[in-house]
């Protein structure tokens, strides 16, 4: 770091400590309980519709129907220990916040704004062990996405996404990498301090560049996303320019629509010749082969299944139409908890990515519907928290969480109801996955500890 | 601005980022409301399409096959009944996920169902495959052995399916008439495939989850049911005992009489056209329905013999084989045709009464020749070349003479012939309900109506040169006999639905009155004169009054193509004639016996007929009206004499109409030959032994009596120690011989046992 940024950090957190002595007595000591309710609510109902999900295969294969329940419930347990200890490190102060433990006076100083740097490197670091030969790294279906730890796998990824946000947090408070282009309109008196590319852009888009690059060699492309979604949302409320902004939604929305047009045509292309082949005599099965292997790579052929779900229903378009029958058969009131047959049947992960679909199943459209609103009133809740933060750094690092938080929820169901093609990415809360849980927590931990920090009057 | 304070500044939030963070909110909000639009969607408007095509891959449906029905006689004896057994198979996809040993699996199912072990092993390597069935229909005693092993080795790509058995508990018994099953429990002949809708019922269903791997699910009690119906039961007309007394008969027949090319046997009520018996025997026998395929083994050998021709790519073999397998299948007595010869006589008879053409002074004279018949260019003979001379009518029957029926038919004429010969149905098939039943062959009307060439006509008044087959002439013969009325023949008495209890009598279908009451009395009249002096004679039964017509005839066509003489004989009776219960034909197709009596159906068919009248009347209850000189006649049982007396030995020896000798001198009977309880004709000499032992394991060969009169043949058994008892024919009769021998010329019988012959009165002519 150089030296210039060290100086600019001392004279910042000098002048936290001063005004944390100020207004000390003006602060929330205690964490916002309705966010702390709703994450609980998400908790208990993620934890019970997951033993719903798993009860019949965990029993199948591993003859304990409690199996991958008790698992998720001992990472459940320790996430909210997790949680609670990250309520207890303030996110953008020096001083340790009231109430904290007594064991814990050393890291008085402690802050998530100290740790910011330290986080994204050691992330960084974390991610890119999964990618080397060490024995640690551990390969999974010929995804290296996981670490081993002693008891445990984790995927270095979810580090990742908190050090990012942390990082582009930081960062973005910096007024020297103002994200305006142009000149800053100077207010009468105020020194114009225009930020270079260099300063500004290029050191967002290198963090980002590293970690995309190392997460297209795991490959890990749900993390890409999240990653990406979480860079915008940070930078846009940072203060990208609009006409950025505007840029990339418009370049975006092309990128999106050409991949579609060209999928399409190929699509178009290959249905006709395998249409063709059965036509001219061609075995069915061997026609299906060619036709798959024109649609040829991964990602390619999610998107196809996307947007013609009914064209191959034992291949690409399986594990959706699978989905899209656990959640038709559910209807407006549910078969009832514990009752969903596409868990037992042929619904795939039915404990992980496509859990909402055995709660829709089981709970119907009103139990969904509920869920839904639970979900969107925990991020409202997490965004005004992030309106009546602290400080700038305290808001961007709620944003960057809730907004992680929001876009892993919404491409869940998307994915699950087929609004968006598949992307494998899990449902917080619900999906199974002990580190992941744990982590989930710990950052609804930072998102409360910042709540004890918010500006709020007292009223009478 | 200090430095400072711009810092600060930017490390404020500003108006611009609150109002980007709301711009982020509301983004969320709208897209988490498309998510419920988007769930509105699937789980309200698309609800019963999706949820319908979940449950269609949700479930598995398992079959339960229904119980096929039983089959009973008219007594309700079992002739078919189904037994549940199982099925083995493998799933050889589930031996590869569970990874199972296959060499254990395929070495376990080969110890316990003897099935080859390359086989089984190949099965559980076809890993794409659900399902290879390892062995069919297991009992259940191999089934629990197939369990425990599944147990012990805790294997779960073995699966055993319920099935069901068809089992014939009387083997071969009536087998032309009811058939037998494939292995998917379809009726493949007679009444099982004639009523295969009735027995088989509908199956049902019953519909459980699964899950993903195709293992019916543990947690769930979603089921549904969708009952079968069990297949409904039916009671044949036949009776079993009816059924074993013809066969026995008929069988004993087709070997004594060395018969080559198959014979066939109906007995049918009179009164409502039930058929009481239906026995057919191909070439090669009869066949057992628990193994419909097996041929007898002396056949096999032979077919094992044919070559199979290498320069075409035809399997003669196996041809072969399926060729003995359909021969040993076929019901003769509906599928085959064949010349009635003078058993057609009684027909032209009652239509002739019928149409007062002829009464009973009617005079025929039979020259033995005649040359007058138009379009005949041959002369036609008669069988006795000499001629019957002036013969009555009740005489020409009884003669058979095919001179006077010519007569009797151009009389009739050829319009009102055709017109009875459909009103009796020789020409439509009779309608059996059993499939097979093959139609008959005539001429066209505009050949028999040709006024100019009378020589079908004439020809066809003594049963020659048209075919129908053996069903359709036994149904004629009984519309005569009966009153005149002409009932549909039929096999299935009742249909009786087990569910309901529902029982559907199949009610006697009458098709028609052909000829009047009277008229019918009038020919039972003749012919029991037949069977009492004329030429049935050999299928007279002491005590009861039977009444018949023989029948002979060439196999025209056959004699045509080879030059080779063939004949069918057969005799046609009724009893008892005052009120007909049974009508019985029976037919034997190219009997080749050349020693002992002459190849005619008075020979040869009437005597079975007897036999087999003889057995069956006593079971119907109708009891023998003897008179003195039949009860002498009568074959009388030994009394036991063995502890008593000499003395009151023979007085119990007199009083039962036999003879004796006293072997030693004590006072004591100590043993006696034959037997106590051995039936022996009349006059036997039995040897009482006073004080000595009668010879013991001695064998005596069997001398050959077969043409022989019944004094010959009693003293040529009593010089080798075997005793005589006689059937058939009164012994004393003129021109009665044996005909067939109990035990046959040149085997072994012990010293004293007793040897029946069946006496048949050789000078009764058969007729063409």
């Amino acid at each position: 770091m150089s030296a210039d940024v060290r100086e600019y950090r001392y004279a910042a957190e000098a002048e936290s400590e001063a005004e944390d002595a100020a207004t000390e007595e003006r602060r929330r000591r205690h964490v916002d309980w309705q966010f702390m309710i709703l994450t609980v609510l998400l908790l208990v109902i993620g934890l019970v519709i997951l033993f719903s999900a798993s009860f019949a295969n965990s029993y199948f294969d591993y003859n304990d129907a409690g199996y991958v329940f008790k698992n998720q419930l001992t990472w459940a347990v320790i996430g909210v220990i997790a949680m609670m200890f990250a309520t207890t490190v303030r996110v953008s102060s020096l001083r340790r916040a009231p109430g904290t433990v007594r064991g814990l006076a050393k890291v008085r100083y402690l802050s998530y704004r100290r740790m910011a740097a330290a986080m994204l490197y050691v992330s960084i670091i974390l991610l890119f062990l999964t990618i080397t030969p060490l024995p640690i790294a551990a390969a999974r279906n010929g995804a290296k996405r996981w670490l081993n730890l002693v008891a445990f796998q984790f995927q270095p990824s979810e580090v990742v996404k908190i050090g990012l946000i942390l990082a582009f947090a930081k960062m973005l408070c910096d007024d020297r990498r103002n994200l305006r282009l142009g000149r800053v309109k100077r207010a009468p008196g105020e020194r114009i301090r225009k930020a270079g590319f260099t300063r500004s852009v290029l050191p967002f888009g290198i963090i980002l560049a590293v970690i995309i690059i190392i997460l297209a060699l795991q490959p890990h492309f749900s993390a890409a996303i999240i990653i990406c979604a979480i860079a915008v949302i940070m930078l846009f409320t940072g203060g990208l320019d609009e006409r950025v902004m505007a840029a990339g939604i418009i370049l975006a929305a092309v990128g999106v629509v050409a991949v579609i047009v060209y999928i399409e045509k190929s699509y178009a292309a290959a249905m006709l010749k395998m249409e063709q082949e059965i036509a001219d005599g061609a075995n069915r099965q061997v026609a299906l082969q060619n036709f798959r292997a024109a649609l040829g790579d991964f990602h390619f052929a999610r998107i196809v299944s996307w947007l013609h779900p009914e064209a191959d229903p034992s291949g690409g378009s399986y594990q959706i139409n699978q989905s899209l029958y656990a959640i038709g058969s559910g209807g407006l009131l549910g078969v009832g908890l514990g009752q969903s047959r596409q868990k037992v049947s042929y619904l795939p992960e039915e404990h992980n990515d496509y859990i909402f679909s055995v709660y829709c199943e089981e709970l119907g459209f009103i139990g969904a519907i509920l869920l839904i609103f639970i979900f969107a009133l925990l991020i409202i809740r997490g965004f005004w928290i992030a309106m009546h933060a602290k400080d700038k750094f305290s808001s961007l690092v709620v944003i960057g969480i809730m907004g992680m938080f929001a876009v892993q929820v919404f491409f869940n169901i998307g994915v699950v109801t087929n609004l968006l093609p598949s992307t494998g990415i899990s449902l917080p809360f619900f999906s199974y996955g002990g580190t992941a849980l744990m982590i989930q927590l710990f950052e609804m931990g930072i998102v409360l500890s910042a709540s004890r920090d918010m500006k709020l009057t007292r009223k009478g | 601005m200090s430095k400072r304070a711009e810092r600060r500044a930017n490390n404020e939030m500003n108006k611009s980022m609150l109002r980007r963070i709301l711009l982020i909110m509301c983004a969320f909000c709208m897209l988490f409301t498309l998510l419920g639009a988007g769930l509105f969607h699937i789980q309200i408007t698309r609800h019963e399409e999706l949820q319908a095509k979940a449950i269609d891959i949700q479930t598995r449906d398992t079959t339960i096959t229904a119980s096929r029905g039983t089959i009973y006689d008219c007594n309700g004896e079992i002739l078919a009944q189904s037994a549940s057994v199982e099925t083995v198979f493998i799933d050889p996809y589930e031996l590869r996920s569970y990874k199972e040993n296959a060499e254990l699996i395929a070495s376990g199912l080969s110890g316990i169902l003897t099935v080859d072990y390359g086989k089984l092993y190949e099965m559980t390597q076809k890993t794409g495959s659900r399902y290879q069935t390892v062995k069919r229909k297991i009992e259940a005693e191999e089934a629990a052995l197939v369990r425990t092993f599944i147990k012990e080795n805790s294997v779960k790509s073995i699966h055993l399916e319920a099935d069901t058995k068809r089992y014939y508990p009387h083997g071969s018994l009536a087998a032309q008439v009811i058939g037998f099953v494939g292995t998917d429990n379809t009726g493949l002949g007679g009444i099982e495939a004639s009523y295969d809708t009735e027995l088989t019922g509908v199956n049902g269903r019953v519909i459980r989850l699964k899950n993903g791997s195709g293992t019916e699910m543990l947690f769930n009690d979603y089921e549904n049911y969708f009952d079968s119906a069990d297949g409904r039961d039916i009671t044949l007309t036949i009776d079993a005992t009816i059924q074993r007394y013809v066969e026995k008969h008929l069988w004993q027949a087709v070997v004594d009489l060395q018969v080559k090319s198959g014979a066939a046997c109906i007995a049918i009520d009179p009164r409502n056209g039930e058929i009481k018996a239906l026995a057919s025997y191909g070439a090669t026998g009869g066949y057992n329905l628990n193994d419909p395929w097996g041929l007898p083994e002396d056949l096999l050998a032979e077919l094992a013999l044919v070559a199979d021709d290498p320069a075409t790519e035809v399997n003669e073999q196996a041809n072969a084989k399926s060729d003995a397998q359909y021969a040993q299948w076929r019901n003769k007595a509906l599928s085959d045709t064949y010349e009635p010869g003078s058993v057609f006589k009684t027909i032209t008879l009652a239509i002739a009464l019928e149409e007062g053409l002829v009464n009973e002074s009617s005079t025929f004279y039979c020259g033995g020749t005649i040359n007058n018949i138009p379009g005949r260019d041959i002369p036609l003979h008669c069988h006795k070349a000499t001629g019957h001379g002036l013969q009555t009518l009740s005489e020409a029957v009884q003669n058979s003479c095919n001179i006077a029926f010519a007569e009797i038919g151009l009389r009739i004429g050829a319009e009102k012939f055709y017109k009875y010969v459909d009103a009796f149905g020789f020409r439509a098939k009779t309608g059996i309900d059993v499939s097979g039943e093959a139609g008959s062959i005539w001429w066209s009307d505009e050949s028999f109506m040709n006024a100019k060439d009378k020589s079908s006509l004439a020809s066809a008044s003594f049963g020659q040169t048209f075919n129908i087959t053996p069903i359709q002439m036994i149904t004629g013969f009984a519309a005569t006999i009966n009153g005149g009325i002409l009932y549909t023949p039929h096999l299935v008495k009742e249909i009786t639905d087990n569910s309901t209890g529902l029982v559907t009598p199949v009610r006697p279908e009458s098709v028609r009155q052909v000829v009047s009451e009277q008229t019918s009395e009038r020919v039972r009249q003749m012919l029991e004169n037949v069977v009492a002096i004329g030429s049935g004679k050999n299928a007279a039964v002491p005590g009861y009054r039977i009444g018949g017509k023989t029948g002979t005839s060439t196999k025209t066509s056959k004699e045509a193509a080879t030059g080779e003489k063939e004949y069918i004989v057969s005799f046609c009776g009724a009893a008892p004639m005052d009120d007909p219960r049974l009508v019985i034909l029976l037919l034997l197709d190219n009997p080749t016996r050349q020693a002992g009596v002459e190849i005619y159906g008075s020979t040869m068919a009437a005597p079975v007929v007897g036999n087999i009248f003889a057995d069956v009347l006593p079971y119907l209850g109708i009891a023998p009206q003897l008179t003195e000189e039949q009860q002498r006649e009568q074959n009388v049982s030994v009394p036991k004499l063995v502890g008593h007396t000499v003395t009151d030995a023979e007085k119990a020896l007199r009083s039962a109409r036999l003879e004796y000798t006293i072997v030693g001198d004590g006072g004591t009977v100590t043993a006696q030959l034959p037997a106590a309880n051995a039936t022996v004709s009349p006059s036997t000499k039995i040897i009482i032994y006073a004080g000595e032992e009668p010879p013991r394991n001695q064998s005596v060969t069997v001398p050959d009596l077969t043409g022989k009169t019944y004094a010959k043949a009693k003293t040529m058994l009593e010089s080798s120690g075997l005793f005589i008892r006689s059937t058939g024919v009164p012994p004393n009769l003129t021109g009665a011989i044996v005909s067939v021998q109990s035990v046959a010329a040149g085997a072994d019988a012990e010293f004293g046992s007793v040897i029946e012959v069946i006496l048949v009165d050789n000078t009764v002519e058969g007729v063409f």
